[in-house]
């Protein structure tokens, strides 16, 4: 029963441009979509939301062609169509842009926005003509009001700028159906807003739009209609003037969720300097200063949040205070003792638990079970080895343990953590960290693509852990989070921690403005740095 | 003030097959392929040149099967590689051991330990420059070199316009810098890596062809030694860039040169001289990947 068509009155006339019926795609045994009715009408904003892994990615793949269904139908304009290739549907008008960007870093602009539809010469047919490809996008530009210089290289481009390239590529095909695989994650509030804009000018021109997000807000903002997915199948099809936002996360989550933790500033008397950072540097690949000169203080019973658009720093000024990465000027101190450049082994002894950015890379072993993710870090200390031998009953206990206390979903026990969701992946390395009883908590984006039920136990983790006294330095790139969570809030811009806010008095765009660089200045206002 | 001369000279003459090689897989190297081939696939063309040439008497046989064999070699490495996903160093190390056992067999078999072309005179292969020839100096320098000098030269330049200024060039290096963006266009990869490996096969017969046919009309087993090796060390380190890596190639060439010319007076200690090339190699090597990481101080915990 395609609930999607149900949810409409009919004698609202409105066009129905796309549509699904019962599409199903299976990875081997695992059904990542499951009979997915979907109804899409011409000029709106169509929203699909779901938590991560709920197959919205998959469904966009089968839409435009990267992918085949297992089963089912897909609709153009009333027609059953089939794709191959991306190709077909591009050419029935059919455009993605993908969750992680498609473009080529060492080419320019504009040779990415004719990729593929290369104009060849006029008289040498083999040879590209260059000046009319430029001339083209030029006038493409301009059309949208799309502020960008064409010759330069991708890898020269902020993550906004590259997102308008992808969009470029589209509208250079000419596509009427837009799909956006969650634009949004990467760009700072400015970045987001103009973004949105964006949207709404498209949709102003006749193009239809296909937003996925896991950010309620925004969808809320722009959308006209939202599509709810979980594990594989819609469970929900709703106008968006007829929802909010509370409404939306309990259908994607199944229960009711607290959207923002319980958080209460408690001030904490004779604080303790527990992590005290002073003129930290360090270079990037090219001799930049990648970490430019960072000052800070962490006390007990504190939690200090470190917001900035990805890629100013924070990466590495985390991979120097865990040990991943060497400063070349400045001091770590760390309860009165000196641990600049100190190994991660040394860190942990002395109490320092770290929960790392990148969870597959740094925090876990996919290719090794549970357990012995469980006591990584810990592989000689006492109860989990003697004499050099391990001791299994122990260690498959101190397991168990783990996965109760902390809810862990696993399906098999002795099986790798491979079989983990993103979520629970990440519920294993705070259990590991915070068992370790450390003082300080260093935690590098704690809930990049975890599920809004894990985020939320991930936020109590975080908060009870600084009630009891502990320590806390938390980098994301969620401003949410950080407001939320954070007791202070220093921004990052360019290696450099250009602001430090109250977050019980500071304003999302005060923080947004310090993230694209700009101080607010008493005398003359803004000021750009 | 003749010794300068005659070091450019044959800088020039050893640099011919090393940079046929070069130009020939960095069009693997930009299509994201890691061809270790090039070796194989230049001393089957070395082979197959001067046994059909020995058998047939005929130089454009020679040279026409000499690169019909390379390139099938070259299908063989990329159905291998880029259709049937398989590890490209254990094809590549296959080919490249292949080859010298199969010639190995067949001198063995003819009872004989190396291949001349008795009625070959390498002089028929010299190309001599009408004005240049007269230019003094420079004349004698760059005319009198076999037709291979020539073709690897005007190669550098094809191999420029066909990776910058075609559809081709873009879509293979699209296909090895970000595969998933030509998956997304629709960009047939498979077909541009292929291609750019074939692309390789053919030179590299080319600069089998050169090295065997064109200078000497003899062939004698394992003759390439390493220069295939030498090649893909000159493509990393110009990063595929047909220009820059060229440049590396002549200072192979040019090492080679200096190696050869300074034995004469070196009297034992000749093939010392012989290192320099290899020394050469890895000192770039290690410079090279030592820069690019100078100024990051990233751990890594072995
Ligand atoms: N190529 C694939 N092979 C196997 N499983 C896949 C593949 N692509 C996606 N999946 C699985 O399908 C599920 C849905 O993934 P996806 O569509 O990316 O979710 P979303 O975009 O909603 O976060 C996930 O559990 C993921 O692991
Ligand atoms: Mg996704």
């Amino acid at each position: 029963m395609p609930s999607g068509t149900a949810s409409f009155p009919p004698g609202v006339d409105m066009e129905t441009i796309l549509s699904t019926k019962a599409l199903t795609k299976k990875f081997g045994g695992f059904t990542a979509n499951d009979q997915i009715f979907l109804t899409v009408h011409e000029g709106q904003i169509k929203a699909i939301v779901g938590e991560n892994g709920a197959g919205k990615t998959t469904l966009m793949n089968m839409l435009y062609g990267e992918l085949q269904p297992t089963s089912g139908e897909i609709f153009l304009r009333g027609e059953k169509v089939e794709f191959s290739s991306p190709r077909d549907a591009i050419t029935k008008g059919i455009g993605m842009v993908h969750q992680h960007f498609m473009l080529v870093p060492s080419m320019t602009v504009y040779e990415n926005i004719v990729l593929g539809a290369e104009i060849p010469g006029e008289h040498l047919k083999f040879l590209i003509d260059r000046k009319e490809e430029k001339r083209r996008c030029q006038s493409l530009t301009e059309k949208y009001g799309y502020d960008l210089d064409l010759n330069e290289k991708i890898s020269e481009l902020s993550i906004g700028e590259q997102q308008k390239v992808e969009i470029l590529k589209m509208l250079y095909r000419d596509v009427d159906i837009l799909i956006l695989d969650e634009p949004t994650s990467v760009l700072t509030p400015q970045e987001v807003d103009e973004f949105l804009k964006q949207l709404v000018d498209l949709k102003a021109k006749g193009k239809t739009i296909i937003l996925i997000s896991h950010k309620l807000r925004e969808i809320m903002g722009v959308s006209d209609e939202i599509t709810v997915i979980k594990r594989g199948k819609t469970i929900g099809n709703v106008k968006t003037e007829e929802t909010s936002e509370p409404a939306l996360a309990q259908m994607m989550v199944g229960r009711k969720v607290l959207l923002t933790v319980q958080n209460q500033y408690k001030p904490t008397d004779n604080k303790r300097v527990m992590l005290q950072v002073k003129n930290l540097q360090t270079n990037d690949r090219l001799g930049k200063l990648a970490v430019d000169h960072v000052s800070f203080t962490i006390h007990s019973g504190e939690v200090f949040g470190i917001v900035g658009v990805d890629g100013n720093g924070q990466t590495e000024l985390v991979k120097i205070l865990s040990g991943m990465m060497e400063a070349t000027g400045g001091t770590v101190e760390y309860n009165g003792q000196e641990i600049t450049n100190c190994l991660s082994d040394q860190l942990r002894k002395s109490g320092i638990g770290i929960i790392p950015e990148d969870r597959y890379g740094e925090g876990l072993c996919q290719e090794m079970s549970l357990c012995q993710n469980a006591i990584a870090g810990a592989v000689t200390s006492k109860p989990f080895s003697r004499h050099a031998v391990f001791n299994r009953k122990q260690i498959n206990e101190y397991c168990q343990h783990l996965i109760d206390a902390y809810q862990i979903h696993i399906a098999d026990f002795n099986g790798n953590v491979s079989q983990l969701s993103g979520g629970n992946a990440q519920k294993l390395i705070v259990a590991r960290e915070m068992e370790g009883e450390p003082r300080l908590l260093i935690a590098c984006q704690p809930t990049r693509g975890v599920d809004i039920g894990a985020i939320e136990f991930i936020h109590r983790q975080i908060i009870d852990f600084r009630d009891r006294g502990g320590a806390v330095l938390l980098v994301s790139s969620e401003l949410n989070e950080i407001l939320s969570l954070s007791d202070r809030i220093g921004v990052m811009y360019k290696g450099k921690i250009i602001g430090e806010v109250d977050p019980r008095t500071t304003t999302e765009t005060e923080i947004g403005l310090l993230m694209a660089g700009m101080v607010p200045d008493l005398e003359n206002g803004i000021r750009s740095i | 003030m003749a010794l300068l001369n005659r070091i450019l000279y044959d800088a020039i003459y050893h640099t011919t097959p090393i940079l046929l090689c070069v130009i020939g897989g960095l069009f693997a190297y930009k299509a994201g392929v890691l061809n270790i081939a090039l070796e194989g696939m230049m001393l089957a063309g070395s082979f197959v040149a001067v046994l059909v040439a020995v058998n047939s008497q005929s130089v454009w046989l020679a040279y026409l099967s000499a690169i019909a064999v390379s390139l099938i070699l070259g299908l063989v490495f990329s159905y291998m590689s880029v259709n049937r996903k398989g590890n490209v160093i254990i094809i590549g190390l296959a080919i490249n051991m292949i080859v010298p056992a199969v010639a190995g067999f067949v001198l063995q078999s003819m009872g004989v330990p190396n291949l001349t072309a008795k009625w070959i005179n390498p002089v028929i292969f010299r190309v001599h420059l009408p004005v240049v020839e007269r230019i003094p100096v420079l004349g004698s320098l760059l005319s009198g070199h076999p037709i291979g000098t020539y073709i690897s030269f005007l190669v550098i330049f094809l191999a420029y316009v066909l990776l910058y200024k075609t559809k081709f060039g873009i879509y293979t290096r699209v296909v090895g810098e970000s595969p998933e963006t030509a998956k997304s266009l629709g960009i047939k990869s498979n077909y541009y890596a292929t291609l750019a490996i074939l692309i390789g096969s053919l030179l590299c017969a080319v600069a089998g062809v050169n090295l065997a046919y064109e200078r000497l009309g003899i062939f004698t087993n394992n003759m390439t030694a390493g220069r295939g090796f030498i090649a893909i060390a000159a493509i990393y380190c110009g990063k595929g860039e047909p220009l820059k890596s060229s440049l590396y190639a002549f200072i192979f060439g040019l090492a080679r040169a200096l190696a050869v010319n300074l034995s004469i007076y070196a009297g034992n200690v000749a093939a010392l001289f012989d290192i320099i090339p290899y020394f050469v190699m890895i000192a770039i090597l290690a410079v090279n990947a030592g820069y690019s990481n100078r100024n990051l101080r990233m751990r890594t915990y072995w």
